[in-house]
């Protein structure tokens, strides 16, 4: 069940209306039925998985608080860590590798059986890093064991979260969820025009450049190098779109119970260099990775200088492209990343120092930085979006074409129309209307203005924007049910 | 040490390490009141702070500051 179906839609108002009607007392219980109501739509023996490692860390959580710090709580944590990675690296990592990359699992009968099983392990990545932390925690003494398994697996499994994040702290969550009662209506509302503007993103921002996308990347050689370019640019956006309305209709969904997600987002196309970028882009992934696994590593090399700067950067960003799945573009996402912050942060001073004794140029920097951080992003974006990194070096190629004058690329390439973009006239209007409107949203919601706005507006006012978004979806939205590119992770 | 003592030091280890002469540490500042704070200088700022007052942090310590006042009781609890 996708969070962009009718299914969905469905199965959340029967959730939330139960919710509302639920007892205060049983509505913790409530929460987890619903959760893994919601799982076992994917598969019944994954949810008996989720139930497993959720009991796995409650266990190991509880005796590892209840010992003095030592060899044991060590010998705790590490083994609870290790069990945990157990099921990740067996049914997303082993399983993909089969499923992917040439399928050599997939080619014999058992092999196909048990590829076709590994699908059903969604939310594997996100509930993991969960779990995880929750026992980091414990164990760094940052907040006690949870004395309730309901709490701890209705943590893992909450249904909002579990096919894609936010990749919520526990303590955060676990607080929320203790003392749950009547969400505010002003938080049922704002959680419901999230999901609207969420869908937005997804059906008529995300699924309307992917159609460009999907089509050029298919057969790259096909078209001019600048349309190839196009679409890589549109590809960036096309991400974006695709997993901020991901987390916006994740993020709704949780108010409506009265829960509160952190963001994943906060602009990261307008970051200043790299290290800014990264921290406004899938923020709680970044932030798990920085606390416990970039800080530990930085700090055992800590000694090292320079050196450990490097090292503990290439070890958390090819982290961060392996955990998207066990392929060789992914890995190399990663180091390309890692070079870029190296780079920057090792020149980082001496360029702030540079352009602070050039007021001129500092200024222009504010929109050359930006600049310069996208189309470094885009660059990357290609590792992403491409199979294998002989395709990606073939479309890098197109790509630079026109800047190289690169033959052999245009000897082949057609000028497209709209036709072979898989678009009609009216798309091309329509995907530029949708970015600017989502990005004016994205923009008013970094300056905190949203709110207000919205709710400073005339009530016929505000139920026209309601509407038009609702209508656009309607009209103009996909609604095949193509799933979040973030929820195969 | 006294904990003023401390701060002073401490300043200007902040203005050092962040390149700025003009920070005045308190006690609720965060990564969040100095532009340059991030991820990688906060373990340079650990770094100097180890060197500058000779004494030892662990991660779980390191991981566990909310905001100045904890580094500053944190030192002071080094130095006994």
């Amino acid at each position: 069940m996708l969070y962009n179906s009718l299914e969905f839609a469905v199965f959340l108002a029967a959730a939330v209306l139960g919710y509302h009607l639920c007892p205060l007392a049983w509505r913790r219980t409530y929460l987890l039925i619903a959760s893994y109501a919601f799982y076992c739509t994917w598969s019944i023996p994954f949810a008996a998985l989720l139930l497993a490692v959720s009991w796995l860390a409650f266990t190991l959580g509880a005796r590892m608080g209840a010992l003095p710090d030592g060899r044991a709580r060590t010998a705790y944590l590490w083994t609870g860590v290790g069990l945990l990675l157990v099921p990740l690296v067996a049914f997303k990592y082993l399983g993909g590798l089969g499923a992917g990359g040439g399928g050599w699992l997939a080619g014999s009968t058992v092999g196909a059986a048990l590829v076709a099983h590994f699908v059903g392990a969604v939310g594997i990545s996100y509930y993991t890093l969960k779990l995880i932390s929750y026992l980091v925690d414990i164990y760094w003494q940052r907040s006690a064991p949870c004395p309730s398994f309901a709490a701890v697996a209705t943590y893992a499994a909450f249904f909002p979260q579990i096919l894609s994040g936010p990749i919520q702290r526990a303590d955060d969550f676990l607080r929320q969820v203790e003392h749950l009662g009547r969400p505010h209506p002003r938080m049922v509302i704002s959680g419901l025009q999230l999901l609207l503007f969420g869908l937005f993103e997804k059906l008529v921002v995300a699924d309307r450049l992917g159609v460009v996308v999907d089509q050029v990347y298919a057969r790259p050689e096909k078209f001019t190098g600048g349309v190839v370019a196009l679409a890589t640019y549109l590809f960036a956006i096309q991400l974006y779109a695709d997993f901020a309305g991901l987390t916006d209709v994740a993020i709704g969904s949780a108010r409506l119970f009265g829960i509160q997600s952190p963001p994943n987002f906060d602009s990261p196309f307008y970051a200043e260099n790299i290290q800014e970028f990264w921290r406004r882009w899938h923020m709680t992934l970044t932030t798990w990775l920085r606390d416990y696994l970039f800080t530990p590593v930085r700090m055992a090399l800590r000694n090292w200088g320079q050196v450990g700067l490097i090292v503990s950067l290439v070890i958390n960003m090819v982290a961060i492209g392996v955990w998207h799945g066990p392929r060789l573009t992914f890995v190399v996402y990663g180091l390309v990343h890692a070079a870029y912050l190296v780079g920057s942060s090792l020149t980082l001073r001496a360029r702030t120092k540079w352009l602070r004794a050039r007021p001129v140029l500092q200024r222009l920097h504010t929109l050359i930085g930006p600049l310069v951080t996208f189309n470094m992003v885009v660059g990357s974006f290609i590792l992403f979006r491409a199979d294998t990194l002989g395709q990606a070096w073939h479309v890098l190629r197109l790509c630079l074409s026109p800047l190289l004058a690169l033959r052999g690329s245009a000897a082949h390439a057609h000028a497209a129309g709209f036709s072979a973009l898989g678009w009609t006239q009216a798309d091309a209007p329509l995907a530029v209307w949708a970015v600017i409107v989502m990005e004016s949203v994205h923009l008013l919601q970094r300056r905190g203005r949203l709110s207000a706005l919205v709710g400073g507006m005339p009530g016929w006012l505000r139920w026209a924007a309601y509407c038009t978004l609702g209508f656009s979806i309607l009209l103009w939205g996909d609604t095949g049910a193509k799933q979040f590119i973030y929820v195969r992770f | 040490m006294e904990r003023g003592e401390i701060e002073r030091q401490l300043t200007e280890i902040f203005r050092e390490v962040f390149d700025d002469q003009s920070i005045v540490i308190r006690d609720d500042m965060t990564a969040a009141d100095v532009k340059e704070w991030d991820s990688f200088n906060h373990i340079n700022l650990v770094v100097a702070v180890e060197r500058g007052f000779r004494i030892r942090f662990t991660t779980k310590e390191v991981n566990n500051l909310a905001n100045v006042g904890e580094f500053v009781s944190l030192i002071a609890s080094k130095l006994g």
